[in-house]
């Protein structure tokens, strides 16, 4: 993959990652990328859920646990599921 | 396994061909060997709701005698750890142990958002408790559970096909005798001081008999469908052994798939017409919630005649809204079946009464309270505030079960005290861990549940624990953990912390930490009680109100040790003084008014 388009697909993403949780927390999905997601949006972990599957129905991809745990910022979980689309065929 | 390819994914039948048993086996093995006889099996679905996996009971038990010739070397009667991820690799494992003599210890399988950290210290610490030989996961958990074990001296960490690498014995095991291990349980609780309930071919057995032959009996037409973690005795016992031991194909969800999409639960159990499926309360409520109105529309659950609860408190509105939400699509409110039991006595202790629904018990609030005499609220002609308590039935057949006051005296029916139970399926004990032992099981071979209820026309009914776990939104979680976490903070001292839950009108729980400290800087509490919350929502995935207090707020027992009640008694009393304005600055965290009112009113 292209540099450029490396950072095309972190940008996109990203506001992926804003838009599903715009739909959990409407007042949330402007919060800082390195702000710890559960606790600065105050997500239960049956709302972590939610988000998700708001996450994978948008990009159409199943995110792993071990991506999922280890991801506690927009940018933590942004750059696991960039890595896991460019290891993808 | 098969790996099913979609196009041509074929389901094990409900019908599995041979004459029905119902869980009259002496062993959990032998239950598998006859159950090999039919068609019938396990079927994993993913989180998309398609097929991915079968596996019938013939495929299952010429597996796992396979994989058992490789395990008896690991020396009979050692434990062998398993991820118990929703994946036919852990059945066959399982059951691999069951012929091989070795005892299975199911670990959980669920990690947090940027939880990875404390979900393989969980893991080492059960590994290290159960003084495991040999670790399985399955491929998706396989690297937490390499690094939770490394530098302990295990023969090996891998999955299944690291496994089938092992030299093999040319000859089959002995087959285990009823009174050996069957497994090892850890009970849902305490992340730091983990209990494993070490329950017996025999124990288990004797429960899945009654179960089968008293708690609901099965027809021929019977398919269950469950989304259960395998780490619990509702999913573990219930169903996988279960439907094993009855010979009834199943219809698995991965639990982490069901919490991101529960509708793929109803959807299951309406496209492959199954009758039986078991769920705390909070799985129904997450559905009703969760549904819109194109979902159901979609659905026949016209078929699902026993819809189990249990694992937690009942309440009636839980399970009322999840029937009106799901009436259009067939759903039968009389389908629910509540019952009470616990990982201690292997699974079940009773059942309320097949096909009559959850039915209610409403007694005068303030006698409760004051009292302890549980009385119809409408008895005596004068209105008192009621409050309704589920049925959960009479004890299954060998079970004796007696109400106790606090000094250990049988009580007579209507009055509340601790539920004590003696029984067949009670476990041997916690393993390695006499002390716990003896402190919940006593010499004549009664259990303490710890749970206080009282008896109506010999019917269970639940109204609380006496021990201090909480159970947040389906999870249990035990007040020290909470209290370990502040303690780890520099500016906390051991014994400045005090957890406790507080419930809501609707019966839902909201864990609240009260913690003690020097500190008076609003900036410096500030930032302490962010750290604290964070640190409990990345291991326990909950929120938590978290109250600062100057030093000696906390009240102690006259022994000197911290009283979780009365702290809380306290908290709810400093909160409904206060105006909700003031709160603000004080606490992180808002508990709902409803709660603190509802609290304040009970107390």
């Amino acid at each position: 993959m292209e540099p450029s388009s490396l950072s095309e697909t972190t940008a996109s993403v990203e506001s992926t990652i804003r838009e599903a949780l715009g739909v959990i927390r409407p007042d949330a999905a402007g919060i800082r990328g390195d702000a710890d997601l559960a606790q600065e949006a105050d997500l239960d972990s049956a709302e972590v859920m939610d988000l998700v599957m708001e996450i994978e129905d948008r990009l159409d991809m199943s995110i792993p646990v071990e991506t999922m745990a280890q991801a506690r910022t927009i940018d933590e979980l942004c750059a696991g599921i960039v890595q896991l689309k460019r290891g993808a065929p | 396994m098969n790996v099913a390819e979609p196009s041509h994914a074929s389901l094990t039948p409900t019908t599995s061909g041979i004459a029905l048993r119902s869980a009259d086996f002496p062993t959990l093995a032998a239950a598998l060997d006859y159950a090999a006889g039919g068609d019938s099996g396990f079927n994993y679905y993913d989180g998309r709701g398609a097929l991915i996996a079968t596996l019938p009971y013939r495929e299952l038990r010429a597996q796992a005698l396979k994989m058992a010739r490789r395990l008896a070397p690991l020396g009979r009667g050692q434990r062998l750890a398993l991820v118990a991820h929703t994946h036919p690799d852990f059945a066959v494992m399982f059951y691999a142990c069951q012929y091989a003599g070795l005892v299975p210890v199911p670990l959980p399988a669920a990690v947090h958002l940027g939880g990875r950290e404390a979900y393989i210290r969980h893991l080492r610490q059960l590994v290290r408790d159960c003084q495991a030989v040999a670790a399985f996961a399955p491929p998706e958990f396989v690297g937490f559970l390499r690094e939770a074990s490394e530098g302990l001296s295990l023969a090996l960490v891998g999955t299944a096909q690291d496994f089938s690498a092992l030299p093999a014995l040319d000859t089959t095991p002995r087959p285990p005798e009823p009174s050996e291990l069957a497994y090892l349980q850890y009970t849902s609780g305490s992340t730091r001081f983990p209990r494993g309930t070490m329950i017996t071919q025999s124990a288990v057995m004797a429960n899945l008999n009654a179960i089968f032959n008293h708690g609901f009996q099965l027809t021929p037409d019977d398919r269950f469908c469950s989304w259960l973690p395998y780490y619990h005795d509702m999913g573990l016992v219930g169903i996988v052994l279960g439907c094993v031991a009855t010979q009834r194909s199943v219809d698995f969800l991965p639990t982490r798939d069901f919490a991101m999409r529960p509708r793929l639960w109803l959807k299951l159990m309406s496209q492959n017409r199954c009758t039986v499926s078991f769920s705390p309360p909070f799985g129904y409520t997450l559905c009703a919630r969760r549904l819109r109105p194109t979902d159901t529309e979609a659905l026949d659950l016209s078929a699902w005649r026993v819809a189990g609860v249990g694992a937690e408190m009942i309440h009636p509105e839980t399970l009322h809204e999840f029937a009106t939400v799901l009436a259009s699509a067939g759903f039968n409110e009389t389908a629910f079946l509540p019952c009470y039991g616990m990982a201690e006595c292997s699974l079940a202790v009773s059942f309320a009464p097949l096909e009559t629904g959850a039915s209610s018990d409403v007694v005068d609030i303030d006698r409760l309270a004051h009292h302890g005499e549980a009385i119809p609220a409408t008895t005596d002609g004068t209105p008192a505030k009621g409050k309704a308590f589920i049925n959960c039935g009479q004890p299954l057949p060998g079970y004796e079960m007696e109400i106790r006051d606090e000094r250990g005296r049988p009580l007579p029916e209507r009055r509340c005290g601790r539920i004590h139970l003696r029984g067949p399926s009670l476990m041997s004990g916690y393993f390695g861990n006499p002390e716990a032992s003896r402190e919940v099981l006593s010499a004549d071979g009664w259990l303490d549940t710890g749970d206080i209820g009282y008896q109506a026309n010999g019917s269970l009914y639940i109204t609380g624990r006496a021990k201090d776990l909480m159970i947040i939104k389906g999870r249990n979680i035990w007040p020290q953990d909470l209290e370990h976490l502040a303690e780890q903070q520099p500016e906390v001292r051991p014994t400045d912390a005090s957890a406790f839950s507080i419930t809501d009108d609707d019966g839902s729980e909201t864990a609240v930490l009260v913690v003690q400290c020097r500190e008076a800087d609003p900036r410096k509490l500030a930032s302490l009680a962010e750290r604290v919350q964070r640190a409990i929502h990345v291991e326990f995935g909950i929120h938590c109100v978290i109250e600062l207090v100057p030093p000696h707020t906390l009240p102690r027992t006259s022994s000197g040790k911290l009283s979780r009640s009365t702290a809380r008694k306290e908290f709810i009393e400093r909160r409904s003084a206060e105006e909700p304005s003031e709160s603000r600055g004080r606490f992180v965290g808002q508990a709902s008014r409803a709660a603190l009112e509802a609290e304040s009113a009970a107390s």
